[in-house]
């Protein structure tokens, strides 16, 4: 009970325009927030934690507005934005010149809904590669080396229906050739791509919607995963052992009486995540593992066995849904989060480090 | 008593807190310095070494990366001629300067306008070139979906659905030389000869070694009568294939109709003749010999002179003397060999059309039931020439025994030799005509031999069928049943 971690608001903001995605530029005290001014221009802005306070660093306004951002495929050096818009345009920004994007892909024919990057900042092996997911149902893999085209594509067939593809995430980057993705639908699918063998790995489907994929960690053999869905469900997924029937084992987990928003890993201890709840609220987890995380299963097929979660805190910051929420790589238990009630807010978790 | 414990133990808590959170915040700010830092020293520090990347993920995309690489060359490379050109550029020449015009070379200036632009136009192209191999493969596929599409609808016998199908797919991917010959295969079904012919030449042009396509330009070609052509496309049907039955047999009956058509030759030639091209019997193949002309022999040309070797009765002792005369002659220039046929035809002996070959030797004595396929074609070929004899020899099989006699070799010579016993003989006797044709139609393969049957062949059944109606021992439906199985209407 007393080494039960604080989540405490370090500082508050409030703005004047829809707040969608926010992520800590690596390796500084600064912050990107993307979004949509009223109008329906994008709103990029960029802030630095200091002395207790959030100062406006640079901000742009940009034609379309932005859904989702990431640094995954970014070089420690460069460290440029990879951004997906409404109008499923894929960019990638140089921070210190936001003018015009380096790069810059006509990706998706609606609405890019999510972005995830590897193979940047020293976090997995292998090519840089972004994925992006849409509402038009697709899911596509770019080089930031190549320019218009995708190096692979994943979408439903002619015949069939074309769900909108809610959320992705890289994984199992372990090797330069291993690569999966992991993406969620809004019909309760989830699909885990393998990128080496172009090949779908495994599917299933959790009932609700899926807002929220990520594995605990991209770089290593693929270790577990969580997914987040509508009506206050997540799954946690031991990803290391594959039964060739059942596939993973699973546990889910009711939180937030409301639609869990995202799930996102501690940098710093994989077994720690946080979820965003649809009515503001968020949730620190810990997982364990069970004693033994394989068994055989009558025909002496190994299976997984999945673990359990225990709810280290939870704390109420706001009315509205928490929709973006990233921890700093850098510095333990500092985390930004954006709300819908247009809010951004830095916050502190104290005593992870003696879970 | 756990009430004070319990307020005290809170109290503890939340003092604990406050003071973790003071020693966080107090590390933040150091640390908000530390990372500062840090990231001021990334920003100053320039690009270390290059990690090795391995490649862009799939191979289009590498095709892709050179392609660029080469187009910046070029750009680099037309940049310098630009400059250059910049340099060497004459200046305007004004309206009055009458000279310099004369000296203007129109054509030269033109021809140099249009390099400029082709070789813009080519950098274009590079640019979209893995796209449209993309694209390409997607389309191939397609094409490749319908074709099978087609294919359902062609085994349902729906012609014209199948032929909008493989039209899609010709649309979809030109290339592919399978789909124009499914879809002349359709359309000699629809009896469109001249289309089917059109489509044949088209999957040919796209693949010469396709055989297909030139055994059904051949039967679309012998439905028009073209019979030199279908000649021609059988023979290079057999060249590519030597051992297609059906070509060989379909060979064997143009040369018979188109023998006497054009020189009125014995029918011994025809023999002769189908001794000649028979890939069958390597010894005797002679393949013209195409050598460069300086290696062909320097020898001047020398007539041959051809000795007769009696008619028919011979034959048994004409096929060693043939491939004596080969023996002597295989040096011999293409030509010479080429008009040998043509001269020992004409000395041949010749007898009116339609003669029976003449014979000698006594008619052969009707063989028992044979046990064996091999046994039957055996004796079939021994009787033909004697309908007679063959009507005796076939009535003795069960019709019972057909599907396992004939197994997988119910060739269309002997389906129509059979057809014509039906009509020459079982009718006029009335035996039972309908028990023979459902047996044989149970036969494996039965549907190919009728496919491939010519306008005339089928014109044999059509008789049949209508002399089983007259005779009247089954009923209509059953009869119709049957007609629908030999793909006949009565």
């Amino acid at each position: 009970m007393v080494d039960k971690p604080q989540i405490i608001a370090h500082v508050e903001k409030s703005l004047n325009y829809t707040l969608f995605d926010c992520k800590w530029i690596p390796c500084s005290a600064k912050f990107v927030v993307l979004g949509n001014h009223a109008r329906g221009t994008g709103a990029l802005q960029i802030y630095e934690v200091s002395k207790g306070e959030v100062k406006l660093l640079k901000e742009r306004e940009k034609p379309k507005a932005f859904k989702c951002g990431t640094f995954g495929a970014a070089s420690l050096q460069q460290r440029n934005l990879a951004t997906g818009d409404f109008d499923g345009k894929l960019s990638i920004w140089d921070l210190e010149n936001v003018d015009t994007p380096v790069y810059h892909a006509p990706a998706h024919k609606e609405i890019i809904n999510c972005i995830d990057g590897v193979g940047g900042l020293g976090i997995g092996e292998g090519a840089p590669e972004l994925v992006t997911g849409s509402r038009d149902g697709s899911v596509k893999v770019w080089d930031p080396r190549q320019k218009d085209l995708p190096v692979a594509t994943m979408e439903p067939s002619e015949a069939e229906a074309r769900r909108d593809c809610w959320t992705v995430a890289f994984g199992n980057a372990y090797s330069p050739t291993e690569r999966c993705v992991c993406a969620g639908y809004d019909n309760g699918d989830i699909k885990l791509f393998d990128l080496r063998n172009m090949a779908l790995r495994w599917e299933t489907n959790v009932k609700n919607g899926v807002c929220s994929v990520e594995f605990d960690r991209k770089d290593i053999d693929m270790n577990k995963m969580v997914a987040t869905t509508l009506e206050s469900k997540f799954h946690v997924f031991d990803m290391r052992t594959q039964h060739p029937t059942k596939g993973f084992a699973s546990l889910s987990e009711k939180a937030h009486k409301s639609t869990v928003w995202l799930a996102r890993h501690l940098p710093q201890n994989r077994d720690v995540f946080m979820t965003c709840g649809g009515s503001g609220t968020l949730n620190l987890w810990q997982y364990s593992y069970p004693d033994k995380r394989v068994k055989a299963d009558d025909k002496g097929v190994d299976m997984g066995v999945a673990g359990t979660v225990s709810l280290l805190q939870n704390v109420t910051l706001s009315t509205q849904p928490i929709a973006g929420f990233d921890w700093s790589p850098d510095k333990v238990g500092l985390c930004v989060c954006t709300a819908f009630d247009q809010c951004l807010r830095v916050l502190i978790v104290t005593k992870l480090n003696r879970l | 008593m756990a009430s004070p414990d319990k307020a005290l133990e809170i109290q503890m808590q939340v003092r604990q807190n406050a003071s973790e959170m003071q020693d966080f915040l107090k590390d933040l700010d150091s640390w908000e310095d530390d990372i500062k830092k840090k990231d001021e020293a990334l920003k100053t520090q320039k690009e270390g070494h290059e990690p090795v990347l391995p490649p862009i993920r799939n191979r289009a995309a590498s095709k892709k990366k050179k392609k660029k690489v080469k187009t910046e060359e070029k750009k680099e490379e037309t940049g310098a001629g630009q400059q250059n050109g910049q340099q060497k550029k004459p200046k305007r020449i004004s309206g009055y300067d009458y000279r310099s015009w004369d000296k203007f070379d129109v054509d030269q200036e033109l021809e140099k306008l249009e390099d400029e632009q082709k070789e813009s136009s080519s950098e274009y192209e590079s640019e979209s070139d893995s796209e449209k191999a993309l694209e390409q493969q997607r389309q191939m596929q397609q094409a490749l979906m319908e074709k099978d599409r087609g294919n359902a609808f062609f085994k349902e016998g729906k012609y014209e659905e199948a032929m909008s199908c493989y039209t899609t797919g010709m649309d979809a991917d030109p290339k592919n030389a399978v789909l124009p010959a499914n879809r002349a295969m359709a359309l000699l079904k629809l009896n469109r000869y001249e289309d089917a012919v059109r489509d044949c030449t088209l999957a040919i042009d796209l693949d010469p070694t396709y055989t297909k396509a030139y055994h059904r330009r051949a039967t679309a070609r012998m439905e028009l009568n073209k019979l030199e052509d279908a000649k021609r496309d059988f023979e290079k049907v057999l060249s590519l294939e030597p051992s297609n039955k059906q070509a060989q047999a379909e060979l064997r009956k143009i040369k018979k109709t188109l023998q006497p058509a054009t020189t009125n030759k014995s029918e011994e030639v025809v023999e002769f003749k189908k001794t000649k091209p028979q890939p069958k019997d390597p010894p005797h193949v002679v393949r013209p010999i195409n050598k460069a002309i300086h290696l062909r022999s320097k020898k001047p040309l020398r007539r041959l002179v051809i000795e007769e070797i009696g008619g028919e009765e011979d034959r048994n002792t004409f096929q060693p003397s043939a491939h004596l005369q080969q023996t002597e002659l295989p040096s011999f220039p293409s030509e010479e060999t080429a008009q040998r046929p043509s001269n020992v035809e004409r000395k041949k002996p010749a007898s009116p059309r339609g003669q029976q070959p003449v014979v000698t030797s006594a008619p052969p004595a009707v063989p028992g039931t044979p046990a064996t396929a091999l046994q039957m074609q055996a004796d079939w070929r021994r009787l033909h020439g004697y309908p007679e004899l063959l009507y005796q020899y076939f009535k003795q099989i069960p019709p019972s025994m057909y599907v396992k006699l004939f197994q997988q070799a119910l060739e269309p010579d002997i389906l129509n030799g059979i057809m014509a016993l039906l009509r020459d003989f079982y009718l006029p006797n009335k035996d039972d005509v309908y028990s023979v044709l459902s047996s044989l139609s149970e036969v494996k393969r039965f549907n190919m031999a009728i496919m491939f049957m010519s306008a005339r062949d089928k014109q044999v059944i059509v008789e049949v069928f209508k002399g089983l109606k007259l005779l009247g021992h089954q009923s209509q439906q059953d009869i119709e049943a049957l007609c629908k199985k030999y793909e006949v209407d009565v």
